[in-house]
């Protein structure tokens, strides 16, 4: 993914010759080294200063550029009220790109693992946030992000991810769309937890249930159209991230289906919690982000779909954290 | 508090003479007079308006509302701070503190396209001047002073065009006096026309270059000195209609003899106000 | 050529304390008429901002977004009516439109926004963003080879903030010598003296250490900030910054070198005072010369 991300922006950089780039001291670990050395001109390393770079951004922004920042998704969030209040107040392109969100940075432990970003940039006004798949929809949503005007936030992980998506994928920005087929549950996944849902897809035919999986690799706009024909058919939904369940994609979705189309919803995510240092698949074992999860959640989705009519929760049960 | 400084338009298109008619009237004004070239007031500078593909000519291109202000503002005596527009680089400059002496003398391309700004004008003057004579004058100032070629301003003409006969030349119409000027054999040959009433003000006649300028019966005429060989036309009407044939060698030339006039009839508004604040 | 300009300095500064006495009277009848805003910190400012607009910086009302212009941003953004009263003094919109600070669907926002006003350049409000995006604008400037400069206005107070001195670090490391930093020193944020709340002085001898050249000026003196803006826009070097010792609520008597005018606006007998004050030393200004 970050690979894919450092290529992008270096052949966004041949073609835009007005490009620049910002890092704050992460250049090697962002891959925003690429560009570095194709165009040490049009690179600027900030150092470990997060708020100065995201209104140096804006400032470069100010002069008729795209400009693309990145650092890891949680020292985004340092230079959050920056974005707020120039970037994006200003209606500036400026494209946060950050690496390293969500639990699987591994070792590193809480302090690096960043499960907020999607809430904390969805809540400004104006502000378009990406999540992709793999790294061929990071690549084509890189190239989509410097087209569109305005502000962008895309969120990248730091663990290579299985490959998705053909050569000749084109990403939309803010159309969910389904990846596979199935007609009683839909597992609405962002991000790592696509390759997991499709996973969960598997799992779910085995115990003869039949589910679709959709990608929400834009968290918003989500066109709202699109994401009910994307559920259209069936009894229950999932949504699955690599985030806190507060205020993420899936609160984006129910807030949609709420308002749209209210149907029985399991989220799948990180419970109001931190993270801690272990290995990647510990850690998504541990908070609940493992495509047996999400097959699980399936059923806990279309048991309640099935309860529907009348019947009450047993006592005592319901989802644990928030 | 009464006129405090007056305002004087001269309106035409590029190379038509705007700035050799304000130097000669600064000059006979004994420094009560200031000339601001409305070009400051441009939108875009040279740059910009080639990437636009705009010409100046375009009310669009000029900001029309900022010089309404500043008419406003100068015509109550108060300063502005004003744009400045740099010919020599064509692009714009530091804006400079402008406070009004008693006149100010404003050229430019639209110095009246709009009511707003046609209100503020104590005087409206259009120079309609010959297309040929244009291109001559054009060649022998830019191409020294601008850096342009001959065929870049034939070009820059031809271009220019539809824009002068939708937003300049219009102006002819609400000028109080046009200034003609017209290829002859051996120079220029100008004629002057002006609005019924718009010398009324000249109470005493005055004596300028040659020329003179008397009241008569309501309204006045152009009198050649008696000195001067060869009477010009001289017709009084309720339309004052001047014609100034290319003067034979020694008696003063026709665009010559118009700037007198018109520095006659400004220097009669100073006087006049002069002599007003004195009683007061 | 033959435009009476006001070359001269002396005629010049004499202008310039016209033009700075009724940008005075408009930001007071603007808070005024408001009925909330922050009249201490506006009023210290105006003389800052009448020299950079009046005498300094190359601009053109005529055209806002003009590619080569010198850039302002108005970092304490608290102070706006003094930059709103400027600009419109300036020839950038209707002065008429200042009576519409803070209301409802105006261009003049109580901090500056993003609402098309002609001649504002960037956001402001939350204190301490300005110097970077001076720097980032300062940064794009140079790659694009236009030889403009950006001034950034801040307050002393302002400078508490933590991002003003990494933004400091990052101009100086960059060599943004086309960047000019103003301080508007006037010795008190909202709840006191600066002394007394987070203590930033010595002032000029922080930014020196930071890479910056600088120098301390009266900033109610026009010549004085004239001659150093003049400075300021010399360097090859380093970005440069000038230290304004200015005065709370210059201007009015009962105003000057008070804290408690930081954020209130002046009602009733108190705002017909100030404005008498102010309007008498309008007709000082006018006539007196």
């Amino acid at each position: 993914m970050r690979d894919a991300y450092g290529e992008t922006l270096a052949a966004l950089g041949e073609e835009d010759p007005r490009l620049v780039v910002l890092d704050a001291d992460l250049s090697s670990s962002t891959k925003t080294s690429v560009f570095a050395r194709r165009f040490p001109e049009r690179f600027f390393n900030c150092g470990i200063a997060e708020a100065n770079m995201m209104d140096v951004a804006a400032g470069l922004a100010l002069t008729g550029r795209t400009v693309f920042v990145s650092t890891f998704a949680i020292f985004t969030t340092k230079g959050w009220e920056q974005i707020r209040q120039v970037a994006a107040y200003a209606r500036l392109p400026v494209k946060v790109v950050a690496s390293h969100a969500g639990i699987q940075v591994g070792p590193d432990g809480g302090s690096h693992m960043c499960l907020e970003d999607l809430a904390l940039m969805r809540a400004i006004p104006g502000m378009k946030v990406v999540c992709p798949a793999d790294a061929v929809e990071t690549a084509s949503a890189v190239e989509a992000l410097a087209r569109t005007p305005g502000p962008a936030y895309l969120r990248m992980a730091r663990s290579p991810s299985p490959v998705i998506f053909g050569p000749g994928y084109v990403f939309h920005l803010g159309r969910p769309e389904v990846l596979a087929d199935g007609d009683e549950v839909a597992l609405l996944a962002t991000g790592l937890m696509v390759a997991r849902a499709l996973e969960a897809r598997e799992i779910l035919a085995e115990a003869g249930v039949s589910a679709r999986v959709v990608n929400v690799s834009t968290v918003k706009p989500i066109d709202h159209n699109a994401l009910l024909e994307a559920v259209a058919g069936v009894s229950a939904v999932v949504t699955a991230e690599e985030h806190s369940v507060l205020g993420g994609m899936g609160s984006a979705v129910v807030e949609v289906l709420a308002e749209r189309m209210p149907i029985p919803v399991v989220r799948v995510g990180v419970r109001d919690r931190y993270g801690q240092s272990g290995e990647p698949e510990e850690l998504f074992r541990e908070y609940g982000l493992t495509a047996r999860e999400v097959a699980r959640a399936a059923l806990e989705a279309l048991e309640r779909a099935g309860r529907k009519k009348g019947e009450e929760d047993p006592p005592g049960r319901g989802s644990p954290g928030d | 508090m009464g006129k405090s400084v007056w305002l004087v338009g001269i309106a035409g298109d590029s190379a038509s003479g705007k700035g050799t008619l304000a130097r000669a009237l600064l000059e006979s004004l004994d420094g009560q007079a200031a000339w601001v070239s409305l070009d400051d007031y441009h939108v875009f500078d040279r740059r910009e308006r080639k990437e636009r593909k705009i010409t100046p000519l375009r009310p669009e291109a000029n900001h029309l509302g900022l010089m309404a202000r500043h008419y406003r503002a100068l015509a109550s005596g108060e300063a502005v701070l004003k744009p400045v527009y740099d010919h020599s680089t064509g692009t714009f400059g530091r804006p400079q503190l402008f406070r009004p002496p008693r006149m100010v003398i404003f050229t430019g391309l639209l110095p009246f396209a709009t009511r707003e700004l046609e209100e503020a004008l104590d005087l409206k003057v259009f120079l309609d001047t010959h297309p040929e004579l244009k291109y001559a004058w054009k060649v022998a100032r830019d191409c020294r002073t601008r850096g342009y070629t001959p065929e870049d301003l034939a070009r820059d003409m031809a271009r220019r065009e539809p824009d002068f006969t939708a937003f300049v030349e219009p102006q002819r119409d609400r000028a109080d006096l046009v200034i003609s000027q017209l290829p002859a054999e051996g120079g220029v040959r100008s004629r002057l026309r002006a609005v019924p009433g718009i010398f009324a003000p000249v109470r005493k006649g005055f004596r300028q270059g040659g020329l003179a300028l008397v009241p008569w019966g309501g309204g006045v005429v152009l009198d050649a000195d008696p000195a001067v060989e060869g009477a010009w036309l001289v017709k009084a009407a309720s339309l004052l209609e001047v014609d100034l044939p290319s003067p034979p060698p020694g008696v003063l030339e026709g665009s010559r003899a118009v700037r007198a006039i018109l520095a006659g009839l400004l220097r009669g508004w100073l006087e006049e106000a002069g002599t007003r604040e004195e009683a007061v | 050529m033959a435009i009476r300009t006001l070359g001269e300095r002396e005629e010049l500064l004499r202008e310039l304390a016209r033009v700075a006495a009724r940008v005075r009277y408009r930001v007071v009848e603007a808070i005024g008429r408001a009925g909330s805003g922050h009249p201490g910190g506006s009023l210290s400012v105006v003389d800052i901002l009448v020299v950079l607009y009046f005498a300094h910086m190359r601009h053109t009302p005529t055209n806002p977004s003009w590619w080569a212009r010198d850039r302002l941003v108005f970092s304490k953004g608290h102070g706006c009516p003094a930059l709103y009263a400027v600009l419109a003094e300036a020839g950038y919109f209707d002065p008429e439109e200042l009576a519409t600070l803070r209301r409802f669907g105006s261009r003049l926002q109580g901090h500056p926004g993003m609402t098309g006003l002609p001649g504002l350049e960037v956001p402001a409000g939350s204190l301490g963003h300005g110097l970077s995006v001076g720097a980032g604008i300062a940064l794009g400037l140079r790659l694009d080879s236009i030889p403009a400069r950006v001034y950034v206005v801040l307050g002393d107070g302002e400078l508490d903030e933590g991002q003003v001195w990494e933004a400091a670090l990052f101009a100086s490391h960059q060599r943004l010598s086309n960047l000019v930093a103003i301080v508007d020193a006037n010795g008190f944020q909202l709840d006191g003296p600066t002394r007394e709340i987070l203590d930033t002085e010595p002032l000029l001898a922080k930014w020196e250490a930071f890479g910056w050249e600088g120098m301390e000026v009266d900033g109610h003196d026009h010549a004085a900030l004239l001659e150093a803006l003049e400075w300021a826009a010399s360097s090859e070097r380093a970005p440069r910054v000038i230290v304004a010792r200015t005065v709370k609520g210059k201007g009015v008597s009962f105003m000057e070198g008070q804290g408690a005018w930081h954020g209130v606006a002046p009602k009733g007998e108190e705002l017909e005072k100030a404005l008498e004050e102010l309007g008498r030393a309008m007709e000082v200004r006018g006539e007196g010369w």
